[in-house]
């Protein structure tokens, strides 16, 4: 059977061309009727933009503005865009939509446009990055929350504006330790992306054994930043350098188990037991080839039972 | 009635069924016993709803309008019917049920799937409309003939006094909407059906624009001449000119364009596609309709009850499978649903 034709299959091999300059008429998109008037909506319709990271809205702040909005009326009609019939969402203005709520009001001037899901949560993420007001670990979630909506990392930095590297920092929150995340729940502003991808980074470099130690040196430290006694930018090297002090003091421990072995007053050779092994070493010459072969024999016999 | 079903290869995919053929055979109470079995749209939907495990009886009532697709373009011949009525069947093999409305006073889709309009006694959509406007008593469940079995497909037909539709929405207040209101005073028995398919005509009337109020995204059937991509203008007009008068009601009508019509060795049709892909690149359909004998063979001139859609008539032609995948992208492009379940 033949294969089906499609468009990308004949762009592809060059059948036909995507790029011709003559075009025929455009339809026009909703966005260019869009910024000609505002119209009224129920606010029974309208559902808040589902990519907001901003999740508290203070009552003193939105009593402020509905109180504004009596006196003046509102100023700016808030974005929307059509989802179905009958339903909406915001694509800005989440605050004025709130504020009519309060004031029992059942419309609100809107102006729509078109935006896809991709666009919705750009908007609802660069308007917020960009203000002073919202914690990099909020910004962390909603990145992740709308993560998926991208086909790469590359392509959702590309949308967002941030660079690459940046916004691995912001990855970063994911790796730190369920404690440390809960405790970010409940204060975003604890750690900073920088902090977060420090932590990440050292925590990512001990060992199994180590881990357990640079754990109870990351909540000693993070107890420490909440009695403001030590800065987000120092915990990291706080950590490693516990995790150094501890593996010091237990190679120290270790080194008791060097026993030396002595001719005539002179050290020739040593007994080591450490983590990688037991050794033992014997400077040269010190015994004869018969004690070299008694001694290769009874490790052999040793190893044999 | 038309007794129509596909064998086992279409039915395993329409179910989109991995499995072996005898297991798929289990999903069909009567027919596990026998080789070779016909499958009909009313078993494929049966078996769907089987494996996603769901009870029909346990599911609300729909008491949404089902997505509308409107076969569109402002010109003749350039395969709205084939097209309409060839998505309409893959749509109801696929499980869906589907309501077709013949909106073109020609009636080609009426002939389409075999009805005489000439003999026949037909209630239209413009009757029906009629009839709601002036508050006179109609019925739906009369003026809808049952093609599949078991509400699988179902039309409203058409005939040639389809036309004095114009005459009487000259003289009505809101006419453009007339079709939508239609609808939603409706709304019980039109979301009995998972997606509603109209068959428009391509003259530029009230009758077409009333049709286009209605749905959020019409399907324009571009066949691949320059006469054909010329018409593009009346309709990007059409369409500039409704959602401008009527954008602050926040209606906007959007555009799905598929190419039909497509030969390999017809340097025009190459160059209309690249053109149509250059000029409207986010709104074409990736499926390009061949220019098909199986396409011409669909309506019998003297035997008209043999009739039937290429899916029908020739299912396993290049024909009906560039319909069979359309038909798959439109699920998507429309977010047809499954008795209110979205299957991904």
């Amino acid at each position: 059977m033949k294969k089906p034709i499609t468009v990308s299959g004949l762009v592809q091999s060059g059948v036909i061309q995507n790029n011709l300059n003559s075009t025929l008429p455009q339809f026009k998109s909703q966005s260019d009727f869009s910024n000609q008037i505002a119209i009224f909506l129920p606010l029974a319709q309208i559902q808040p933009n589902p990519y907001q990271p901003r999740s508290i809205f203070p009552d003193a702040e939105l009593n402020e503005l509905a109180a504004s909005i009596t006196e003046i009326g509102l100023i700016q009609p808030i974005a929307v865009r059509k989802v179905s019939d009958m339903a909406y969402q915001i694509i800005a203005g989440e605050r004025r939509f709130r504020a009519f709520k309060l004031l029992s009001k059942t419309e609100i001037p809107c102006v729509l446009f078109t935006a896809t899901d991709e666009d919705m949560a750009v908007m609802a993420i660069a308007e917020n990055v960009s203000r002073q007001d919202l914690s990099d670990y909020e910004i962390a979630k909603s990145i992740r929350t709308v993560e998926s909506l991208f086909p790469s990392r590359t392509r959702l930095a590309q949308a967002l504006g941030f660079q690459r590297e940046d916004m691995y920092r912001y990855f970063a929150y994911e790796a730190l330790p369920l404690f440390l995340l809960e405790k970010l729940e409940m204060n975003p502003r604890l750690l900073s992306r920088n902090a977060a991808a420090d932590i990440k980074r050292v925590l990512n470099k001990m060992s199994a054994e180590q881990s357990e130690i640079a754990l109870s040196a990351l909540t000693e430290a993070i107890a420490l930043l909440e009695a403001a006694q030590i800065d987000q930018t120092k915990i990291a090297s706080f950590i490693a350098t516990r995790v150094t002090q501890a593996t010091q003091a237990e190679t120290a421990t270790l080194n008791i188990q060097k026993q030396h072995f002595f001719l005539q007053d002179k050290k020739i050779g040593h007994f080591l037991s450490s983590e990688k092994g037991l050794e033992v070493k014997i400077s040269a010459g010190v015994l004869t080839d018969e004690k070299t072969t008694e001694l290769k024999k009874i490790l052999d016999d040793f190893f044999r039972v | 009635m038309r007794n129509f079903g596909v064998k086992l290869k279409l039915a395993k995919e329409f179910v989109g069924f991995v499995g072996s053929s005898s297991e798929f055979r289990t999903l069909f109470e009567k027919k596990g016993t026998q080789y070779h079995n016909i499958y009909s749209a009313l078993d494929i939907r049966n078996a769907r709803l089987k494996l996603l495990g769901v009870d029909l009886a346990a599911l609300p009532q729909q008491d949404k309008l089902p997505p509308i697709i409107n076969c569109r373009m402002a010109k003749g011949g350039t395969g709205k019917t084939t097209i309409c009525g060839g998505i309409a069947s893959a749509l109801s093999m696929f499980g869906y049920r589907v309501l077709m409305i013949d909106g073109d006073p020609q009636a080609s889709l009426t002939g389409l799937f075999g009805i005489n309009w000439a003999t026949e006694n037909i209630t239209h959509i413009g009757e029906l409309m009629l009839k709601f406007s002036r508050k006179e008593d109609y019925s739906l469940t009369e003026a809808v003939r049952p093609l599949y079995e078991g509400k699988m497909l179902d039309l409203i037909a058409a005939d040639i006094s389809l036309v004095n539709t114009d005459s009487w929405l000259m003289g009505i207040t809101n006419r453009e909407f007339v079709f939508k209101k239609f609808l939603d005073a409706n709304v019980d028995f039109f979301s009995q059906y998972d997606v509603i398919l109209i068959d428009s005509a391509p003259s530029t009337n009230l009758l077409t624009n009333a049709l286009m109020c209605a749905c959020q995204k019409i399907l324009a059937v571009v066949w691949l001449d320059g006469q054909s991509l010329k018409a593009m203008q009346i309709l990007a007009s059409n369409v500039n000119e409704l959602n401008d008068a009527f954008h602050a009601m926040g209606f906007h009508l959007d555009v799905h364009i598929v190419a039909n019509g497509y030969h390999p060795s017809y340097s025009p049709c190459k160059d209309a596609l690249s053109t149509l892909i250059s000029s409207y690149a986010d709104k074409m359909n990736n499926t390009v309709i061949p220019h098909a004998v199986s396409f011409m063979k669909q309506v019998e001139l003297f035997k008209e009850e043999n009739s039937g859609t290429v899916l029908e008539r020739e299912p396993n032609s290049i024909a009906a499978r560039a319909i069979i995948d359309l038909a798959k992208s439109l699920v998507k492009e429309y977010g047809i649903k499954l008795s209110g379940i979205q299957v991904i």
